[in-house]
């Protein structure tokens, strides 16, 4: 590349991306003595002071709705979206998927719901259990003390429930759940179903200078006070304290660029407010740009030794490609209408949670999903109870109909069920033969296909949530999807879990990266976001990465110091 | 706790208050822009036509009238909120409001050779009552009870969102409440729950 302006190799180690992954690598790395560059492709972000915890939705325009950069509404604290202006990225024939991306410090933990679940050690050896997918290169037991580090400086609250293949953290003490909440535990009692406290990374009580939760709800707004976790608050913040971090904002990372020995020696990067082209130097790089980003910035380092791309001398890179699967299912209970009100908002998330429960064996599908809870008195905004005229009364006008507002408000239950995808042949990212974004770089197509697995296990959970409705004497107003309609399967990508790209192994010839997330064939290039992943697990993954980053990052540490690096 | 993972950098307790206040006050520049406007009724009307408005504002007060516990719909700015919201929707939706609106007309001009806007409010109701439930209208009907399932959905949304319909549905959070404790006693007591095995289990986390 022309123009190139190189750096004195100020840093030991350039992170691509501040979320989950690039916020622990940045965090443990500085946390040892380690010089790092984060290199985020969105803009500056801080919840003191760009949180929007406690507006009130009439106070603007739009009450909270929808904006372009803010597709969860504007108040939510997480600056993306599906389609990004300038950065297209391309399904093939026949494919449907959705990319969410975030463009900001912190990346997607500004977005997600914070439930922080283990993966459990049958997650890590599905190869041997079932044989759909390889084991993974570790274990739980590599994993678990990371798990306890990461429980200790986090802070998650949840109960002891000692279930197979559920883990159980260190755990704050859990909040009481809401009044619905108990409701949805009598009915999964009577069908047999298991119902625990929720497993969230919000705090219940002080730790580590940070103030325990004010209950108002509105994690996803980005909490002001610290209270919940989101890699800014939590690992950047220190980072940061320690004067060994830097942070680039608006840096697009174009390509890695790799010295003669075929080591990897810094990233070429977009200045996305000037269009400048600057390349940072360093002695390691950590990819952690989302797996898909990820993905791509691998595909697009060809130096003439790589033409494939970084780490793709197995044509792997992009390979394996998963989402958690998904669907809803609301019920209107006629117990909770006209119930007395009290303030119910509780920590932003459901209080209860089921972890899986099913034995296989006796199923028509492999592995498992777990289901959370949603409902009660939520603050009105923008949609408000949208299709009021499918509960009793029908519709109408008038005073009848302001009365039923009244009445109905805080009746509705809904079952958001979330599964594990197996990896297939059919699911991958690779680079587009032509399309390229603004700034001249190539982008990703998807391919995506659901299976029988997929199917089958979604149709259980639409069973399952229906019977759970009708348990509590409810009403769902949706038909049944049909097989058809994937029996209301999400599409690909929407519920913002995909794993997979550069996954881990013990055999080269197979995989991507080594069981510390270390490239087989460049030891001084790292992956520590979801791609790395083997498999899913009916587990929300951002606890394991986070967790793989930490473990991984203390790896890249001792290598150093062992001058191996 | 492990004492390594003790962080540095974090504001100190006043700090924290003072984020608070920040996050419970001072509204940005065009929130307090937006205030403003609606204080003077300056609103700007982006997507009805005047004929269309003088058959929005009395539309909106028939689905939500004001009563005993609160105010009607064109009280709470709730006609200015629904322009807005259909000004930044789809084409699709755009088109579905002014055919609504058309129909309205046409069908008050059948009925009582006079506009929407001219009719008294029982010739009104008339109209209404053969939309206004959905899964009793005719088959001629079905397009415009759709529409009006619209109308009711935005007029609802929107009252309820105001600052006087939040109060009138006795929404009581979105507030600082470090006490939350779950459901009080009676709540539990008249849905027939208990916090008893729960605590017993799980302690209590407050």
């Amino acid at each position: 590349m022309a123009n190139i302006q190189s750096q004195r190799p100020e840093f030991d180690v350039v992170i691509i991306g501040s979320g989950a992954g690039g916020g622990m690598a940045a965090y443990e790395l500085t946390r040892q003595g380690v010089r790092v560059c984060v290199l985020e492709a969105g803009g500056p972000w801080d919840n003191a002071r760009d949180g929007a915890m406690m507006m009130w939705p009439y106070m603007t325009e739009r009450r909270g709705g929808w904006i372009p950069t803010r597709h969860f509404g504007e108040f939510d604290a997480c600056i993306g979206g599906w389609d990004l202006e300038g950065e297209p990225y391309t399904r093939a024939e026949g494919t449907t998927f959705s990319w969410w991306r975030a463009r900001m410090v912190g990346g997607r933990t500004n977005h997600w719901g914070r439930i922080s679940l283990r993966f459990g050690p049958d997650d890590f050896r599905r190869g041997d259990l079932d044989g759909l997918s390889p084991n993974w290169p570790i274990s739980y037991d590599d994993v678990s003390p990371w798990y306890d580090r990461l429980d200790r400086l986090v802070g998650i609250f949840g109960s002891r429930e000692n279930l197979p293949n559920q883990p159980d953290s260190i755990f704050l003490p859990p909040p009481r759940p809401r009044a619905y909440e108990l409701l949805v535990m009598d009915a999964s009692k009577r069908l047999d179903i298991t119902c625990v406290p929720a497993r969230l990374s919000v705090l219940t009580r002080p730790l580590n200078g940070r103030p325990a939760c004010h209950y108002c709800g509105q994690c996803n707004r980005g909490c002001t006070i610290h209270a919940n976790f989101s890699s800014t608050n939590v690992l950047l913040a220190p980072a940061q304290a320690t004067r060994r971090l830097t942070m680039i904002t608006n840096a697009m990372a174009r390509e890695i660029t790799v010295d003669a020995r075929g080591r990897v020696n810094g990233v070429s990067y977009i200045n996305k407010l000037t269009g400048e082209d600057t390349h940072v130097r360093a002695r390691a790089v950590v990819v952690a740009a989302s797996a898909c980003e990820s993905v791509r910035l691998l595909l697009n380092s060809r130096p003439p030794r790589f033409p494939n791309g970084l780490a793709n001398g197995s044509g792997q890179v992009g390979r394996w490609l998963t989402d958690t699967t998904g669907t809803d299912v609301a019920g209107f209970i006629p117990r909770l209408v006209g119930r007395r009100r009290y303030n119910e908002d509780g920590v932003g998330g459901g209080h209860v949670y089921m972890p899986w429960w099913l034995d296989n064996r006796r199923l028509d599908f492999p592995r498992g999903y777990h289901i959370e809870v949603w409902g009660g008195y939520h603050q009105p905004g923008q949609g408000f109870f949208g299709g009021i005229h499918r509960y009793p009364s029908g519709g109408g006008y008038g005073v009848q109909l302001k009365e039923d507002y009244r009445r109905y408000f805080g009746s509705t239950i809904g079952f958001s069920g979330r599964g594990e995808m197996i990896p297939n042949e059919g699911s991958y990212c690779e680079l587009d033969p032509s399309a390229k974004d603004r700034w001249n770089i190539p982008v990703l197509r998807f391919h995506w296909r659901w299976t029988d697995h997929e199917y089958n296990q979604v149709r259980h959970m639409q069973t399952t949530f229906r019977a759970l409705v009708d348990a509590m004497g409810g009403q769902v107003f949706s038909p049944m999807p049909t097989r058809e309609r994937g029996y209301g399967i999400a599409t690909g990508g929407s519920i913002i879990h995909e794993l997979g790209g550069a996954r881990m192994g013990a055999d080269p010839s197979t995989s991507v990266l080594n069981g510390w997330c270390q490239a087989h064939e460049i030891p001084n290039l790292f992956v520590m976001d979801g791609a790395p992943f083997v498999s899913q697990a009916d587990k929300n993954p951002t606890w394991t990465i986070m967790a793989l980053a930490m473990r991984s990052s203390d790896y890249l540490v001792r290598q150093m110091r062992a001058r191996a690096l | 706790m492990m004492a390594d993972e003790r962080m540095g950098g974090w504001p100190d307790r006043r700090d924290f208050i003072k984020g608070l206040a920040a996050a419970y006050g001072l509204p940005s520049p065009a929130v307090a822009e937006f205030a403003r406007q609606m204080r003077q009724g300056q609103y700007q009307w982006k997507f009805f036509t005047a004929p269309e408005l003088a058959m929005m504002r009395p539309l909106a007060d028939l689905v939500i009238p004001r009563d005993a516990r609160g105010p009607s719909a064109t009280e709470t700015g709730t006609v200015e909120y629904a322009d807005f919201i259909i000004s930044i929707g789809s084409d699709g939706t755009k088109n579905a409001w002014h055919e609504g609106f058309a129909w309205l007309e046409a069908e008050c001009g059948r009925r009582f050779q006079k506009g929407f806007a001219a009719c008294s409010e029982a010739e009104r109701r008339q109209v209404l009552d053969d939309i206004a439930w959905p899964a009793r209208a005719t088959e001629e009907r079905r397009a415009a009870a759709a529409w009006f399932n619209r109308v009711r959905d935005l007029v609802g949304s929107g009252y309820f969102s105001s600052r006087e319909g939040v109060e009138d549905l006795q929404y009581l959070g979105g507030v600082f409440n470090p006490d939350w404790r779950g459901a009080p006693d009676e709540v539990l007591r008249e849905l027939g729950l208990s916090y008893e095995e729960w605590d017993r289990k799980y302690g209590d986390a407050r």
